[in-house]
């Protein structure tokens, strides 16, 4: 979560502007602008910096020409900055940087899944600038001075959310307190996620989302990851039956469906398979359970069973409400369900998976409560 | 249970027939190309399997087995486990001069998932050799199945004035 502290005295605060010479505004006003400026160029890596140039329009490339000589970053940042005529573009271009650099390394971020029910089929009237309105206006009736950056990337809207509230310290000096989260929404889907979304804004965001959308109920997802296209796909795979490709898929979905290569086998009488008739019966039983693409790509899934022992009688039972069976089982790793089949097919996991395991990629959840006796 | 033995059917004339036992992904396929594809005076045929006991389906078209061959992975645990289990459906005369142990993967020693004396004392157990093999480069699969190639021309015979019984008597030493 970034967050920036922006000490203002509350009394007697003089401000000048002048135009296009931000040395002589004044210190309280630039300095953090171009603090918060400069720690998000720094951010970025120096091959993506050329990535900034060529996707801001307010960065002119004539005057910043990064390939042309090798220079170090910090160079390079001063000279993007210096190109910036005011205050007012920095404070235009931060947001739009943050968001840059979100789309860029969207992997390091923790993304929860929110599901919009009961739409209004009016996708077509949902731009970047729409979205952005109505978000801002209904945020803005909040205690929260909002600030609302949105933009269109790849049939995604790339939302960045940034909450500013005064707290007053025990000095005279109020500081305000400002909080940055991110939101993707991809029309045609009812699916929005979030990343950094602070929990005393949750629901603030989750009312203005419904309003902006029309829908009628928005509800949590038990799914987060640090994958988009896996998280989307696997919320999708648990409304829908199983697809074919190019039925109606989402553009973010179908960009990162991969058909599994056949395995290369060259067909030859003299090697003979003992097992080929087990051998077959598994590799239908895989490709029926588990489909013909890639599995998502979850880097997590967590199973809780919370169950009293068994034998015992009602009175027993109360008496050992501390002693239940509490049992976490937690699946790491780059591709969970990639895993799964792989234990499928090694013949490490028994074929008859239970649905929890097998038949995960359709429930749309990372958390599974297997048995929680209350 | 279908064990192996040595003595039911007939061994063919200039055809010998190996089987690898090895768990999925340890190989076989590939190394039994490779064996086919190795030049020799014999026609060589090879079965694969994943574990014993093998199928009684097969057990009347099954021809005569000269060879059988463990492979083992060095990074997994479970192809050792299917070697610990698969061993109890051999005959014990297959051990004479049937069985060979291969230790796949044995160059790479950081991912070892056990420790390659298992596999040495197990070869020293049953009395049966071991051999090294690698599925990184095209020439260490090469020389693994010539290897294999060798010990079955022995055994098939071919080889003058040389029996599997003197091979493992020198091997052993007096």
């Amino acid at each position: 979560m970034s967050e920036g502290g922006l000490a203002i005295p509350t009394q007697n605060s003089a401000t000048v502007r002048p135009n296009n010479d931000v040395q002589s505004v004044n210190r309280n006003e630039v300095d953090p602008i171009l603090t918060r400026l400069k720690r998000i160029l720094r951010k970025f890596r120096k091959d993506e910096l050329a990535t900034v140039v060529a996707t801001s329009a307010v960065f002119k490339i004539a005057e910043v020409d990064i390939n042309r000589q090798p220079i170090d970053k910090e160079a390079l940042i001063k000279g993007l900055i210096s190109v910036l005529e005011d205050v007012s573009e920095m404070q235009r271009i931060v947001p739009l940087l943050e968001l840059l650099y979100i789309r860029l390394h969207s992997n390091m971020r923790t993304w929860h899944v929110l599901q919009v029910r009961n739409m209004e089929e009016q996708q077509e009237n949902v731009t970047p600038e729409y979205f952005q309105k109505l978000l801002s206006d209904y945020l803005n009736r909040s205690k929260y001075e909002v600030n609302v950056t949105c933009q269109l990337y790849e049939e995604g809207l790339w939302t960045r959310i940034s909450f500013t509230e005064p707290v007053r310290k025990r000095s005279q000096m109020v500081v305000f307190k400002e909080s940055t989260s991110f939101l993707l929404y991809y029309p045609w889907t009812p699916y929005v996620l979030y990343c950094d979304l602070k929990v005393a804004h949750q629901e603030l965001v989750q009312r203005a989302i419904l309003q902006t959308l029309r829908g009628t109920k928005v509800k949590k997802l038990p799914l987060t990851g640090h994958k988009i296209s896996a998280l989307i796909q696997l919320a999708w795979q648990k409304d829908n039956c199983r697809f074919e490709e190019n039925e109606g898929l989402p553009y973010v979905i179908k960009k990162e469906l991969k058909k599994r290569k056949p395995k290369e086998f060259v067909e030859n009488s003299n090697i003979v398979n003992e097992h080929e008739h087990e051998y077959r019966k598994q590799e239908d039983y895989v490709e029926k359970q588990f489909g013909i693409y890639e599995q998502p790509s979850l880097e997590n899934i967590l199973y809780s069973i919370k169950t009293s022992f068994y034998g015992l009688d009602a009175s027993e039972k109360n008496e050992l409400d501390d002693h239940q069976v509490v049992c976490t089982v937690n699946f790491k790793g780059q591709s969970v369900l990639e895993g799964i089949r792989e234990l499928v097919c090694q013949g490490i996991a028994d074929r008859d998976l239970p649905d929890y395991v097998g038949n995960l990629s359709h429930l749309g959840v990372n958390k599974v409560t297997i048995k929680e006796d209350k | 249970m279908a064990t192996i033995t040595s003595i039911n059917k007939e061994p063919g004339v200039d055809k010998v027939v190996i089987l690898l036992i090895g768990g999925r992904g340890v190989g076989k396929h590939r190394l039994a190309t490779a064996l086919i594809q190795t030049r020799s005076s014999l026609t060589v045929e090879v079965r694969t399997c994943v574990k014993l006991p093998l199928p009684k389906e097969n057990e009347q078209e099954r021809p005569y087995i000269d060879l059988i061959i463990f492979i083992v992975d060095m990074t997994s645990r479970a192809s050792k486990m299917i070697l610990e289990e698969s061993l109890p459906y051999l005959m014990p005369e297959c051990f004479v001069d049937k069985v060979c142990f291969v230790a796949m993967n044995s160059s790479m020693v950081n991912s070892y998932s056990f420790g390659i004396d298992r596999v040495i004392d197990c070869g020293d157990l049953y009395g049966c050799p071991v051999l090294y093999g690698d599925l990184q480069s095209r020439s260490h699969l090469d020389n693994l199945a010539q290897q294999i190639i060798n010990q079955a021309e022995v055994k098939a015979g071919l080889k003058y004035n040389i029996s599997s019984n003197f091979v493992t008597a020198s091997f052993h030493g007096p």
